[in-house]
């Protein structure tokens, strides 16, 4: 379930980060702020001259089908949905189709057929929804949106020039993708020992060229 | 007439001489057995007397006053038949001969007897009859069924017998009782297990850390979704722990014994206990206790693996006890009648879910936990316990065509050699410290033993402040580095082994507790 956690909290922070306002919409009363962890965050999107919302009454207490249930107000507030992730039958799901009725945009990211948490935007692409691989390709989708592509540039370039790691963990490294890789299939790929690969898949992350998650490691 | 004849019984793995003492004398007939006897001593009674009629002698109608000296300590057990029965005999004879006393005096007897006279084997009898030799007795008459679990005690004589009619026949002169030939035991480990580690495909991860972990004797969580082979893992531990010496097989078949584990057929253990109890198990039979002290679970698995199954299910307060035994390799059970100590220095191999549902990082299924729960989850295991636990594996998920490869493993004979090897050398290094494997390190010899170049230090530093690893990581992290340099036979601790050693830390990690 993606609604406590994740995407919400990182489209929040990202928007306070350039001094843009925000709008959060709780599935609870204000006296249940939901999660516990969000709390500074909401106290930061107040700070930064954003809104919480909530149709709930203070005492309500945080209900699963109150956040499907309030999806239905972000998607009305908003111009448009952009979906990342969403897996089949998820609450994202949802969202989107209440957009798509309310007449709002809805965009998606493609994803690898494979993946599980693919398959509800893929499909929503099907359905028509319009497939998202950069940024203009949503703000396209708005005339009165202004844009200065000088700025996004800026932006671009200052991306770091990707280096490449050391000579011996290169074997290991051209394994592993943005898919997660655990190190049983990393095993299967390399001729090296357990070991071996144990230590240098330390040295990568150390190094700060792959990342490790409990589904596995995958690169940054 | 008073006759005494001599026995022992134990408390915990050790004995006490135990006098019997048999008084017959005119009076209202009466047979009482006095010297805190339990619910079996007393029932011996009935015993002694039917078997003694069965077997065609008069049980005399007179006052019968036994007493087991010393009278302080409780006896339970049925091993006291035999020795009241002929003390019994002899007292009812009248006068003895100087040969008869003597014989009684120097002999040590144990056996229950069947109420057609025929002697029963016992519980114990490997540390009954070690601690009659400890104790300057050379003659035991045991049971013959017993026989085979201490023919290979030398410097005490063991006359095993089946039948009390062969013990009274030695005592008037119409027969000998036959001395048992002292044999040596066949001590190498066979090498025969029933599951071995050929049979597990994929899980490399996992099998490498149980390979340090019965390398290094240290204590190993594996963590992994349903299914995906934590317990099948586990139960081929034992077919890669090193081969056990003399004296711990001794140490673990006096436990056993004490428990009637033994028998004729397997009268030594010769290969490393595996013992996996439910997680229903009480306090009690984990660690040892009742009115009466016997060890426990955590006994059984001296030298060898105590294996806990889905561990977050066992009560908290059970999982609490383990701490002082797994610091202290013993546990002292104490009780009204007696404080018993009984060794338990065992692997602990834990297995666990990652999150309540079990599929958190797994890539086949999706996890519907929220981040609370998993915290909340993985909280059950305290972190005191959790700071016992050297290696924290992830066992993930095998696909089936994996499953169905025909590709030849390594077998667990092939992994036991290196393990061997490894123990090897660690026993040589720490022979003046006290300690057998790194596992048991001290801060002070993990300076001393375990010192690192610059450049796993740099490494080591580095990976403390990236990934977040916890302050008590360190130590673990250092012995297990010492491991894995040990089965590589490097004198050592080199990068790429603490590099190794800093991945088996994942539950210390960061990712672990925040992301989602």
């Amino acid at each position: 379930m993606v609604w406590h956690s994740g995407i919400d909290t990182a489209a929040h922070q990202g928007a306070i980060e350039v001094g843009g306002k925000t709008i959060a919409i709780l599935g609870s009363g204000f006296d249940y702020i939901f999660p516990e962890e969000n709390k500074s965050l909401y106290q930061k999107i107040l700070q930064h001259g954003g809104l919480i919302m909530t149709e709930y009454s203070p005492d309500t207490k945080p209900k699963s089908t109150n956040f499907l249930e309030r999806n239905r107000i972000i998607s009305g507030l908003s111009i448009g949905v952009l979906v990342i992730e969403s897996a089949y039958r998820s609450g994202t799901s949802v969202t989107a189709r209440i957009a798509k009725k309310q007449g709002k945009l809805v965009f998606a990211l493609p994803h690898e057929i494979d993946n599980r948490l693919g398959i509800g935007t893929n499909r929503l692409i099907q359905n028509g929804a319009i497939l998202v691989t950069k940024v203009e390709d949503m703000i396209q989708q708005y005339p009165f949106l202004k844009y200065d592509k000088k700025k996004e540039v800026k932006i671009l370039q200052t991306k770091v020039v990707k280096k490449q790691p050391d000579e011996r963990y290169r074997e290991i490294f051209n394994f592993i993708s943005e898919k997660p890789l655990s190190l049983n299939e990393i095993y299967q790929k390399s001729t090296k020992s357990v070991g071996e690969i144990n230590h240098i898949l330390l040295m990568l992350e150390l190094d700060g060229y792959i990342r490790k998650t409990a589904e596995g490691y995958r690169c940054i | 007439m008073l006759a005494i004849t001599k026995s022992v019984a134990l408390q915990g793995l050790d004995g006490y001489m135990v006098s019997i003492q048999v008084d017959i004398s005119s009076g209202i007939p009466q047979f009482e057995i006095v010297g805190l006897p339990d619910a079996s001593v007393k029932e011996s009674k009935e015993r002694v007397k039917t078997a003694i009629r069965n077997c065609q002698w008069e049980f005399l109608s007179r006052k019968i006053v036994v007493n087991l000296a010393p009278a302080d300590i409780r006896k339970e057990g049925s091993a006291f038949d035999l020795p009241i029965a002929i003390g019994i005999l002899v007292a009812s004879q009248g006068e003895k001969d100087n040969v008869v006393q003597n014989f009684l005096e120097n002999t040590i007897i144990v056996g229950e007897l069947s109420l057609n006279g025929k002697v029963e084997k016992v519980k114990g009898i490997l540390p009954i009859c070690l601690e009659a030799q400890k104790l300057g007795y050379h003659k035991i008459i045991l049971p013959k069924e017993n026989a085979n679990e201490v023919s290979m005690i030398n410097g005490i004589d063991i006359f095993p017998v089946s039948h009390l009619k062969e013990v009274m026949e030695h005592l008037n002169g119409e027969g000998v009782l036959k001395k048992l030939q002292v044999r040596e035991v066949d001590t190498k480990n066979t090498g025969v297990y029933p599951f071995d580690f050929s049979e597990v495909k994929g899980q490399e991860n996992a099998k490498r850390a149980l390979e340090i972990a019965a390398a290094g004797g240290h204590n190993c969580l594996l963590i992994g979704s349903p299914g995906s082979g934590k317990t099948m893992l586990a139960k081929r531990l034992p077919s890669i722990l090193p081969d056990m010496s003399w004296e711990e097989m001794m140490e673990v078949t006096k436990i056993y014994s004490i428990e009637g584990y033994t028998s004729e057929n397997e009268p030594i253990i010769k290969t490393r206990p595996f013992r996996s109890p439910h997680h229903t198990i009480t306090a009690t039979s984990l660690i040892g206790g009742g009115r009466n002290p016997r060890p426990g679970e955590i006994s059984l698995a001296h030298y060898g693996i105590l294996f806990l199954d889905e561990l977050p299910e066992f009560p908290q307060n059970i999982l609490e006890m383990l701490r002082e035994p797994l610091e202290d390799k013993v546990v002292t059970i104490s009780r009204l009648n007696a404080s018993t100590d009984y060794p338990c220095h065992f692997i602990l191999i834990a297995s666990m879910n990652p999150c309540p549902c079990g599929y958190y990082g797994s890539k086949h299924r999706q996890c519907n936990c929220r981040p609370e729960q998993i915290k909340k989850y993985l909280n059950r295991i305290s972190g005191p316990l959790l700071d016992r636990m050297d290696l924290y594996v992830e066992a993930d998920h095998v696909e089936y065509n994996k499953l169905d490869s025909k590709e030849v493993l390594e077998t667990s004979a092939q992994i036991r050699k290196r393990v061997n090897q490894a123990r090897k050398l660690q026993r040589e290094r720490y022979q003046r410290d006290g300690i057998f494997t790194n596992a048991e390190l001290t801060p002070k010899l993990l300076e001393k033993f375990c010192q690192l170049d610059r450049k796993s230090k740099k490494i080591l530093e580095t990976a403390f402040q990236k990934l977040g690893l916890s302050a008590r990581a360190y130590e673990r992290i250092l012995k297990v580095a010492r491991t894995i340099a040990d089965l590589e036979e490097k004198e050592t601790i080199q990068e790429i082994h603490i590099a190794e050693a800093i991945q088996y830390r994942s539950l210390d990690r960061k990712y672990w507790k925040e992301e989602s």
